[in-house]
């Protein structure tokens, strides 16, 4: 027996209903023991009656011809996704010609939008929305009841006009959006409410009668709008003019033009400018070093549209700059410290071209500072000689009996710091320190200035003890 | 030969994708299939309609994997496994899940040595084994191996139920099996 005749149904069965030789049996269940997969399945089998099983298998057998067939079917499916796809097509395309009819409707609508933005008027009524809603209604129950009073025909082209103007409607309520910031009342941009009649023939013809003729959104003129999305304000005025000097009749370039708080210009190179204006305000010009002047449209207009401005009598101070410093003891500026000096170092670095030549010595009673360099200010000690001597007189610790000095040679930085203090001549060595440490430790020292710039300087200080 | 069949069938719908040569190919082994499914699943007709979703199945994996060397092992691979993926889907902790994984977890891919040949040599291990064996399963297996009695006959001669002819088979070789295992380590 074959392998396929083993496991063939009929075999199968056949040894099922014990109706095999015992040979064949044998053959069978010696198969099982080598093919898992039989052996599996015929404990399967010991689940049903042998008639149940020939059922099961007849069944079986069907549904795998009727699965196998299926694809002649499904040849046939092909066509069907193809007449689908055309179906899809046309219906698309209905919907394509039927939206694009109502399309121009909008278009034509659209147009009449733009001729009635250009026109030029102020001042117009502002129709608010609950209004232009009211009117709507009104216009729709109207409508209604012409329906039903209309023939059949018409109802349907007044449905599609309505939808048009609520259409129309919508947009509108969009730009109302944009504007609500700006303007009193929120407007419509009511596009002319449509009047649609039963007359009406065609969809695509409507005839636009201004019920109210409320227009393009004028905005109350709060200011000027600086907003995009606003429709551009056609503006009352436009000055132009040039602005010159009263005296030399010299254009002022730069000059700034205001006739609100945000509406401004600025004149050109030659001093020309423009400005759009609202109405006959008063217009302000402003230039440095001149008295700001206002003046109204018509008296620009009657001065052959030249404005002049006056020389501002306030004379601007020459700019002197002088090193200043904060002295860090006393916490005050010490730019006036130079209180002890002579005129002449008063006025050098007060006034601009002013410079003293110094004398070579500055002297009080027991110290004497000594100058080298010929700089136009000297080096000093804060507060000045005659404080320095009295801190000295303060502070020392050593009075020789006999008035003894001590000669130092100091170098002064330019932020004022001590870099050296060398003893050039003394009598006595302790005396010697002691004249070290009371200037290490004494007030600080103003650096000598050069056209106003520190600058490091030797000096020679001798200190008489008493 | 079969194979060969198989193969040629198997070649033919992965280049058609007909599915009249995928019937012809699955035609043979329905029955099988079936009784897999049916011992696995236990109930009739979720055993018919395993045995529809194994071809639907097959129509896949054929076309998306390489040919398989030996269709027939494959099949029987393919079945047991939708059957152990259905078991788990319907209830992953439940007797037939279990049972049914344990199962093939005992039979594994061996071939008894007993099975291997057709004529059945007694090695020594063998047959050292076959001694410590009890004495009812070694005599069932020695009329069915060696006298090659069917197990009808076997059933008969020793008084016995055809199913306990079957257990005690089926006992005898994993003993032997678990004998001879030991041997070898040992």
């Amino acid at each position: 027996m074959s392998k396929t005749s083993i496991n063939s149904r009929k075999n199968l069965l056949n040894y099922l209903r014990n109706k095999l030789s015992n040979k064949d049996r044998y053959t069978l269940e010696k198969e099982l023991t080598k093919d898992p997969f039989l052996e599996d399945a015929m404990d399967g089998f010991a689940q049903l009656s042998a008639d149940e099983l020939e059922n099961d298998l007849a069944a079986l057998q069907n549904a795998l011809e009727n699965k196998v067939k299926k694809p002649k079917s499904r040849r046939l499916l092909p066509y069907f996704k193809i007449a689908a796809g055309i179906a899809i097509i046309i219906g698309i395309g209905s919907l394509i010609i039927y939206l694009n009819t109502s399309e121009i409707a909008k278009k034509e609508l659209a147009e009449n939008i733009e001729i009635s933005k250009d026109s030029d008027s102020l001042n117009q009524r502002m129709v608010p929305v609950e209004q232009a809603r009211r009117l709507l209604d009104e216009m729709s129950e109207e409508e209604d009841s012409q329906q039903i009073a209309a023939a059949a025909t018409p109802k349907t082209k007044q449905k599609e006009s309505k939808t048009i103007i609520k259409k129309v409607i919508s947009i509108s309520e969009v730009y109302e959006n944009e504007e609500t910031m700006l303007y009193d009342e929120e407007l419509v941009l009511v596009e002319d409410i449509v009047k649609v009649s039963a007359k009406d023939a065609e969809v695509g013809m409507i005839e636009i009668e201004p019920i109210a003729r409320q227009t393009t959104a004028q905005p109350a003129v709060v200011g000027y709008s600086t907003m995009s999305s606003a429709p551009k304000i056609e503006l009352a005025f436009t000055i132009q003019g040039t602005i010159v000097d009263a005296d030399t009749k010299e254009p002022l370039p730069g000059a700034n033009i205001i006739s609100h708080s945000n509406n401004g210009t600025v004149a050109d190179v030659d001093g020309n400018f423009n400005l759009n204006i609202v109405d006959d305000t008063m217009i302000q010009i402003a230039y440095i070093g001149y008295d700001t002047k206002k003046i109204s449209l018509t008296d620009i207009q009657q001065n052959n549209n030249t404005i002049e401005l006056e020389v501002n009598n306030v004379a601007l101070n020459e700019v002197v700059i002088v090193n200043s410093r904060i002295n860090k003891k006393q916490n005050t500026k010490t730019t006036a410290a130079r209180s002890e000096a002579s005129i002449d170092t008063q006025l050098s670095g007060r006034v601009a071209g002013v410079s003293v030549k110094k004398s070579k010595t500055s002297k009080v009673k027991w110290v004497e500072i000594s100058y080298h360099e010929n700089y136009e200010i000297h080096c000093a000690p804060v507060g000045g000689l005659r404080k320095f001597e009295k801190y000295i007189k303060k502070n020392t610790r050593i009075k020789p009996e006999t008035p003894k000095s001590v000669s130092l040679e100091l170098v002064v930085e330019t932020f004022g710091l001590l870099s050296e203090i060398r003893v050039t001549k003394s009598s006595d060595d302790t005396l010697s320190e002691e004249a070290i440490r009371l200037v290490r430790e004494g007030p600080e020292w103003e650096p000598a200035l050069i056209n106003n710039i520190a600058k490091q300087e030797k000096v020679t200080l001798s200190i008489t003890f008493h | 030969m079969e194979q060969q069949k198989d193969d040629i069938l198997i070649e033919k719908y992965k280049q058609t994708q007909d599915l009249e040569y995928l019937g012809s190919l699955y035609h043979p082994y329905m029955p099988l299939v079936y009784g897999v499914c049916l011992k696995y699943l236990k109930d009739r007709a979720q055993a018919q309609d395993a045995v529809m979703d194994i071809f639907e199945k097959l129509a896949v994996e054929l076309i998306k994997h390489n040919t398989p060397d030996v269709f027939k092992t494959w099949l029987y691979v393919v079945a047991k496994n939708f059957c152990l993926m259905k078991l788990r889907h319907d209830g992953s902790e439940s007797n037939a899940f279990k049972k049914m994984s344990a199962e093939i977890m005992d039979n594994g891919f061996s071939v008894h040595p007993l099975d291997e040949n057709e004529a059945v040599d007694l090695s020594p291990a063998l047959k050292n084994c076959m001694e410590k064996l009890k004495e009812r399963q070694r005599i069932s297996i020695e009329l069915f191996y060696y006298k090659k009695l069917c197990y009808k006959e076997i059933a008969d001669s020793l008084n016995i139920p055809e199913k306990k002819v079957k257990s005690d088979i089926q006992n005898g070789k994993r003993n032997l099996k678990l004998c001879l295992e030991s041997l070898s380590n040992a």
